[in-house]
């Protein structure tokens, strides 16, 4: 009889995107990217840092970014 | 994930003279100057240059974090020195009613979405974040540092920024804000 995969162990495996050579795509924590859409069109990923790679059907890749805006705090002093 | 270029900050050495000291001029409005976006590696380290002084915290300024050794090399379709921030879309913004913050943003604010957006890229070396300078100033003073949390390259597609929200009551896109 074949092993039978925690919960927690399918999630992970569903997890998992491929590259364009197979290979397991992780980010750079060593954490696999998160497949948000997967169609013949194009492969959209997106990591722990809330930027998204988005590998479409003509070869190329794209890249958004998405970094928090920085906040400078000024408190008065007296 | 990147171990030097980890954190994203604002220089106290600008804060410093575009609010006390006023050696430079720095127009932030749009059309005002022009600011630039360079690429860099997991080499400017962030807790040297968070203090460090006006004359490092320029683009290639020798002796700071910002050299060109520690820029994305010129190659594929980069060029050190870095994007060109478009002036007319630079914006700062204030709280409306209590004037509690400010913001400013640089570069494409409408289209697309809200921050910067270079087409046919291929950055084939990986970069972990930017420096922003004001490249109108003489010495290409830095503005700020904005680090993406780990690297990343770019396969002959898009790049594309977009700047997070100021406080959230009016969620206007910039890249950094003041608050008190």
């Amino acid at each position: 009889m074949g092993e039978k995969f925690s919960p927690e162990k399918l999630e992970a495996l569903r997890s998992i995107s491929f590259n364009k050579s197979g290979r397991i795509r992780h980010n750079q924590a060593g954490v696999p990217q998160k497949v948000v859409k997967d169609t013949r069109e194009e492969r959209v990923t997106v990591d722990e840092n809330n930027s998204v790679y988005k590998d479409k059907a003509d070869g190329t890749q794209d890249l958004t970014l998405n970094p928090k805006a920085i906040e400078v705090s000024m408190k008065a002093s007296v | 994930m990147a171990t030097n270029f980890t954190t994203s900050t604002v220089f106290s050495s600008y804060l410093a003279d575009a609010i006390v000291s006023h050696a430079n001029t720095y127009n932030l409005a749009a059309s005002g100057d022009t600011f630039k976006l360079a690429l860099y590696q997991d080499s400017p380290i962030y807790t040297t240059f968070r203090f460090d002084t006006i004359a490092h915290n320029t683009y290639n300024g020798t002796g700071g974090q910002w050299v060109v050794a520690n820029e994305l090399p010129t190659a594929g379709s980069y060029t050190q020195g870095g994007y060109s921030l478009t002036a007319s879309e630079n914006g700062v913004f204030q709280g409306a009613s209590t004037n509690s913050w400010m913001a400013w943003t640089a570069g494409n604010v409408g289209t697309p979405a809200t921050g910067v957006s270079e087409a046919t890229q291929t950055l084939t070396t990986g970069f972990v974040g930017c420096l922003i300078y004001d490249s109108t100033t003489t010495n290409k003073i830095g503005i700020c540092a904005v680090a993406f949390g780990g690297s990343y390259t770019v396969g002959g597609g898009t790049l594309a920024i977009n700047w997070g929200n100021s406080p959230a009551t009016t969620a206007t896109p910039c890249i950094f804000y003041i608050s008190t």
